[in-house]
């Protein structure tokens, strides 16, 4: 069987002061979520993404694992590794996504000695106050 | 896991100064791993007795299993701080009596990398510039199959965007599963991304063994741990 | 891979350095004209000073060609005898040195087989084919390369390798011992008297140095097992540059840059004072390293060192003359040798100069003061190691000639003309070495071979005539001397002052 050539990612910055893989398994994720990368696309091996993103090639097998036990990647041995067929991958990648976002939002709150709603209100205002600013 | 470079307790002089004193280590197969210190700290040193062509003047090391000696060189690609290739071929006559003397070569290997590093083989060794000279040496370690690779300054004399070429060239031809490479460098920056697991040595001893990722879960890069280290 | 084609690959490696860049088929063929034009020149003076008849041109011009064969070797090994790049590759060290030596011993054959064409040609045009003596020592001299070489091969295989290990002395004596063997077979020839078929002495020393260079490979083996020399190759890498490009192991001990601070302050008006001063000021800046390359060591340490081999020079040749019956041909040959080995010697003290200026790169360039002065001052103190033999061969005449003395059989007239050769010597050499170096820093290769024939053959002459020039110097009157003192004083300074200023050009804005 020939394989679509596969999915090649954009040039990622990442944060050399942040653990990598976690930084490459949460842009995959994001990919996933965003529906850019469909069901079954076959993703570039762990040497090439190494090569590519120029990390480690235990950093990108790290990033695979993780996603792979979230249930958004499956590998097929000697075929490579996929994004996962199974229904609902995509909301499963968003409510990881939602959930990381949330728990940002809470560690804010919590250091402003805020509750979560008041600041969600807040940033909202703040928003909409911009908008009009800019509208007039 | 196996470990595919072992130090015990190794310690080295030259007229009478001390330059390695009570390395231990255990670098595990597949592992890339820098070996990070400022000028003077004893990198090349202790590469040099990894690779067997210096010998140590106490403890013991262990290359897959083997003491450092000749026969280990045929595992073992070191990429030397300088100098140490033949000046008078061109550099493609180098790599045909390289293809030649290394059982491990890979001519494919070769191709790829001759037309990423864009290299001229037609120029004499003795001509080429520091970074052209580094960008041959680089070649000469990472066209061979050999599972452990030390690489003494990969980046001396290249420019950033030769760097990055190397990089991902680097990744790639070592990316294949049980190549070990170990790095010895100070220009951690640009480095940084390629290594699982760095090693400080300071003065001659391992000051700090630690994982990248450790480091990174406590906000830090690599860099800035390595400035926590060594600044005074 | 089987074993035999890994060994193959090996040697193609190691004979490859024959062939480099460097070394074009044009100066491979000027080099061979030149050193067939310089035996036939030294065989032809040997052969005339000896006796009427022109026998010996043959076979004295082939001795001659030996002896440059290790130059030449030298100049084939890519100009430099590096070890580390075939150190890197996953062979024994046994068998990286037998390889190298083996490559160095087939050149060095190649060597003799056209020598030996070439001084057979010689004899065919005398008629001296037939001639037993001749054929005799022709064979013999043959038969002594084929060892004698063997023991070179050696030596050269792991010269690079024994650097800064305890045993570097084992080279340098290594070296001495070739010199030694090849003026000891000179010499012999060169004897007046009718020429000798047999020559089992010849035989005897070629194969003691045979032995001994087996010895230093065995040694070099060792020292390349455990690598102490890439310290030393560490040291002396100018950064980028790759392995081959000359480097002479005197180079390693970086100059001393507090003494440059002191002495190199641009404010002097004056050219010729201020090139004096410049010249002082690298002096004192250089002669630490031109006397210990690989460390700091006390001076006088040092020294005693550096002097070690010439005294035992002198001391082997006032025994071999201890009973000699014609004590006044001995000091006229003493005298000789003195002169001609002092030019030798000083010759390389300027390629020295050279290396060293090629090892500081454009630091030397960007020092603001006059590279005349620089020059100079490098030169002058390279050149202390030729004061250093022409001391010892003066002591050793001296303690000759107290012998002689104490046996009523010493003249006056040998110990003033002792002197006279010492102070021409150590002058001369002084001359030659800043010469050399000025030469060779303007690589103009054309003009180099050129140069070295001559230089080669003005070692030659003060061999064999040395004797007789100091002997007309300690009878000529007076006003004859200071004459010819004033005329070559006044050449010397015009042939100097030309080249010096074309080197110092070419330092500027190097032809590469």
């Amino acid at each position: 069987m020939t394989l679509d050539p596969p999915w090649r990612p954009p040039a990622w910055e990442l944060d050399p002061s942040q653990p990598l893989y976690e930084q490459i398994a949460h842009r995959i994720r994001v990919e996933i979520a965003a529906a850019r990368l469909p069901k079954g696309t076959r993703l570039p091996s762990v040497r090439d993404l190494a090569a590519s993103l120029r990390v480690t090639p235990n950093t990108v097998m790290r990033a695979y694992a993780e996603l792979e036990q979230d249930g958004l990647l499956e590998t097929f041995r000697g075929q490579g590794t996929f994004v996962a067929r199974e229904p609902g991958v995509e909301a499963r990648a968003r409510a990881r996504i939602a959930r990381q976002a949330f728990e940002h939002v809470r560690r804010v709150a919590a250091d402003l000695g805020m509750r979560v709603e008041d600041l969600l209100r807040l940033g909202a205002e703040e928003e909409g106050g911009d908008e009009d600013a800019r509208s007039h | 896991m196996r470990a595919a470079i072992e130090c015990d307790r190794v310690g080295f002089a030259y007229a009478k100064r001390p330059i390695l004193h009570e390395i231990s280590l255990r670098i595990q197969a597949g592992e890339m791993v820098g070996l990070l210190g400022p000028n003077g700290a004893g990198k090349t040193t202790l590469l040099w007795i990894i690779a067997g062509i210096l010998r140590p003047e106490a403890g013991h090391v262990r290359v897959l299993g083997q003491a450092p000696g000749w026969r280990t060189l045929f595992h073992t690609a070191l990429l030397p701080e300088r100098g140490h290739l033949p000046g008078w071929l061109t550099v493609g006559e180098w790599f045909t009596h390289a293809r030649r003397l290394y059982p491990d070569w890979s001519e494919e290997s070769e191709r790829r990398l001759v037309a990423d590093l864009a290299l001229r083989l037609d120029r004499p060794i003795a001509r080429l510039s520091r970074g052209e000279v580094t960008r041959v040496g680089l070649i000469t370690c990472l066209a061979r199959r050999a599972e452990v690779v030390l690489l003494d300054e990969p980046f001396t004399g290249i420019d950033p965007l030769g760097r990055e070429i190397i990089a991902s060239a680097m990744v790639r031809e070592c990316g294949e599963l049980g190549r070990t490479v170990l790095m010895a460098t100070h220009d951690v920056r640009e480095l940084e991304p390629l290594f699982d697991r760095v090693l400080f040595l300071k003065d001659g001893s391992i000051a700090a063994d630690e994982t990248a990722d450790a480091i990174r879960a406590r906000g830090l890069s690599v860099a800035s741990r390595y400035r926590e280290v060594f600044s005074p | 891979m089987t074993q035999a084609e890994r060994w193959m690959a090996l040697w193609r490696f190691e004979w490859s350095r024959g062939r480099g860049i460097r070394s074009s088929w044009k100066r491979r063929l000027a080099w061979i004209l030149v050193a067939a034009g310089v035996s036939l020149v030294a065989g032809l003076t040997l052969s005339v000073s000896t006796s009427a008849s022109p026998d010996r041109v043959g076979v004295a011009s082939l001795s001659v060609w030996l002896f440059l064969g290790s130059f030449s070797l030298a100049s084939w090994a890519g100009g430099g005898d590096g070890v580390g790049a075939t150190a890197m590759l996953p062979y024994a060290r046994v068998t990286v040195v037998c390889v190298r030596a083996a490559a160095a011993y087939v050149r060095l054959m190649g060597w003799l087989l056209l020598g030996a064409a070439l001084s057979a040609g010689v004899h065919a045009a005398h008629g001296l084919l037939g001639n037993p003596q001749v054929l005799g020592t022709w064979l013999s001299l043959l038969a002594v390369a084929v060892l004698a070489y063997a023991g070179r091969a050696c030596v050269s295989a792991v010269l690079a390798a024994l650097r800064s290990s305890p045993y570097r002395w084992l080279g340098t004596v290594g070296d001495g011992m070739w010199t030694g063997l090849m003026v000891f077979i000179v010499d012999d020839i060169a004897k007046r008297g009718p020429l000798s078929g047999t020559h089992e002495s010849w035989m005897v020393f070629a194969a003691a140095y045979a032995a001994y260079g087996l010895i230093c490979a065995a040694v070099g083996v060792r020292c390349l097992a455990r690598g102490t020399w890439l310290h030393a190759a560490r040291r002396d890498a100018a950064p980028g540059r790759a392995e081959g490009v000359r480097r002479a192991p005197r180079f390693s001990r970086p100059p001393d840059h507090d003494a440059l601070a002191r002495g190199l302050e641009p404010h002097v008006t004056n050219t010729g004072a201020e090139m004096v001063r410049t010249a002082l000021a690298i002096f004192r800046m250089a002669i630490g390293r031109a006397l210990w390359p690989t460390g700091a060591r006390s001076v006088w340490r040092a020294v005693a060192v550096h002097l070690t081999i010439p005294i035992v020079a002198a001391l082997v040749f006032v025994m071999l003359q201890w009973t000699s019956p014609h004590l006044h041909l001995s000091f006229a040959r003493l005298e000789g040798g003195m002169l001609g080995g002092a030019w030798l010697w000083s010759m390389f003290c300027g390629f020295a100069v050279t290396a060293l200026f090629d090892h500081l790169g454009d630091w030397a360039r960007g020092w603001p003061v006059r590279r005349e002065g620089v020059i100079v001052g490098f030169a002058l103190a390279e050149n202390l190691t030729t004061w250093f033999w022409v001391t010892a061969g003066a002591l050793g005449g001296l303690v000759l000639w107290a012998h002689a003395a104490m046996e009523r059989a010493a003249r006056g007239a040998d110990l003033r003309e002792m002197l006279i050769a010492w102070a021409v010597a150590g002058l001369c050499g002084t001359w030659n070495t800043v010469w050399s170096a000025s030469v060779t820093l303007r690589r103009n290769r054309g003009g180099m071979s050129a140069w070295f024939g001559l230089e080669v053959f003005l070692a030659g002459v003060w061999f064999i005539e040395g004797g007789r020039v100091v002997a007309w110097l300690d009878s000529a009157s007076w006003p004859k001397v200071a004459g010819v003192f004033v005329a070559s004083l006044v050449l010397a300074a015009a042939i100097l002052a030309l080249h010096l200023r074309a080197a110092a050009r070419a330092l500027v804005s190097p032809e590469r």
